[in-house]
């Protein structure tokens, strides 16, 4: 397998090259393009198994598409080609060691190494109430991830606090709690909320942009939804 | 206090290191990230008094897209860092302010360093007739003053009439005079799709942004389901 991301960073697209009978496993929704020897089959937690339950947890709680897809060249070499929603970067995070934490709304594809399971990691991850949702990734191969803007990497090393809308991916090896900015009229009227308090050593990846700030700088400029 | 600014132009992201105690105040909701023992202060984003302030807090918060207030980030004994996004895609400029001052439209304010000091524009009032939300600021003193844009930001040097749609203005110093006006006839005016712009007139720098908030809007009001 052959993963190259192209347009980057606003606008990057991942091109996968299977080799034959090899197989990527996708966010629904993500494929731009294959070949049409590639055979896709739609699955509610293709990546791990799992099942029915598996797959609705994570759609529930993950943010995520219902259904995983996986794509599989068949007779032959393939390609497919995966895109997020929104513009912005793709990166591919090869994992060998410790198991990566990933937001929903992150995660783009892994090899079918990789198993997936929605880390419930009780109230506090809802609490932060901004999409805060993990999928934990385990197992050895690439994980390819999807910001909304830029992906800069922080080496965590002790205390650091990230706005939840923000975070995109870091190593299980750092611990984190959702908590809230300072005292409770910050909490209420600055802006930001609950946050992140990570803990411990290990790589952390965030966007440059929010995703909700945005859709509320510009939604609420928007007519009300009628229902 | 040091900075940098990284993912220019599209997803501009700006780091600032500080030193002991010192202080930074940012737009709120923009913090990214930061060290765990900074600390955070909440105030109206609006000086002049608290009355004013509030009811220009309202009034941006009602026009939409701004926060009613601004934070205050205070780094421990041992310095800090944070990180600051606005919350459109677009691009982060460094304003070196040395004693004057530069006006700045709302949302184009994203973090004002020590020494910098940031309240409503008198007159901005008669903007509302732009009917884009075109709420200005005046920054001031001297220190370093960031704001961020929708799209790329364009610097222009303004020595006579010049016009400009209101959703593009992201600063202007405060040597130009402007007004708000109606393009052309009325026709044009209704028909053209460029409704209000503002008219500057003397001396002065004037900044762009390559594209406006009302427009994206505008572009996706339609496409809304009924």
């Amino acid at each position: 397998m052959e993963i190259k991301i192209e347009y980057r960073p606003s606008y990057a697209l991942a091109i996968v090259g299977l080799g034959m009978n090899e197989s990527i496993v996708a966010e629904g929704g993500a494929m731009v393009s294959m070949s049409s020897n590639v055979a896709i089959q739609t699955s509610r937690s293709a990546a791990g198994g799992g099942g029915l339950l598996k797959g609705l947890k994570r759609a529930v709680l993950g943010g995520e598409s219902f259904f995983m897809n996986t794509y599989t060249a068949q007779g032959g070499a393939g390609e497919v080609t995966l895109a997020p929603t929104l513009p912005g970067d793709i990166t591919v995070l090869p994992m060998t060691g410790p198991a990566m934490m990933i937001q929903g709304t992150s995660y783009l594809a892994s090899t079918p190494g990789i198993s997936l399971d929605t880390k419930w990691g009780g109230m506090k991850t809802l609490l932060g109430g901004e999409g805060l949702f993990m999928l934990k990734a385990s197992g050895q191969g690439q994980v390819i991830v999807n910001s909304f803007g830029a992906i800069h990497e922080i080496p965590v090393n002790g205390p650091y606090i990230v706005d939840s809308g923000h975070i995109v991916a870091f190593e299980e090896t750092l611990t984190f709690e959702v908590k809230r900015v300072g005292s409770w009229k910050a909490t209420i009227l600055s802006g930001e909320g609950l946050v992140t308090l990570f803990n411990g050593k290990g790589r952390l990846w965030i966007q440059s942009r929010n995703p909700r700030a945005f859709g509320h700088a510009v939604g609420s400029k928007l007519p009300p939804r009628e229902s | 206090m040091e900075f940098g600014i990284r993912y220019r132009p599209s997803y501009s992201l700006l780091g600032v290191k500080l030193t002991p105690n010192e202080q930074i105040l940012v737009e709120g909701g923009s913090m990214v990230s930061m060290s765990a023992d900074m600390a955070i202060d909440t105030h109206l984003n609006a000086t002049g008094g608290l009355l004013k302030s509030v009811a220009v807090a309202i009034g941006r918060k009602i026009l939409g897209g701004e926060t009613m207030f601004v934070n205050t980030f205070t780094a421990g004994p041992q310095g800090g860092q944070i990180m600051i996004a606005p919350s459109m895609n677009g691009d982060i400029v460094h304003f070196p302010l040395k004693g004057g001052g530069v006006i700045i439209q709302a949302s184009s304010f994203l973090a004002g360093g020590p020494g910098v000091g940031v309240k409503l524009k008198l007159g901005g009032i008669k903007t509302l007739l732009g009917g884009e939300g075109l709420f200005l600021l005046e920054a001031s003193g001297t220190g370093d003053l960031f704001i961020n844009s929708y799209g790329a930001i364009r610097e222009l040097d303004i020595n006579s009439p010049f016009i400009v749609d209101t959703g593009h203005i992201v600063a202007f110093e405060p040597t130009l005079n402007f007004n708000v006006k109606k393009v052309g006839n009325w026709k044009s005016t209704i028909f053209s799709g460029e409704g209000l712009v503002c008219e500057f007139q003397g001396r002065g720098k004037l900044w762009l942004q390559t594209r406006s908030v009302g427009a994206l809007v505008g572009w996706l009001r339609p496409m809304l389901p009924a």
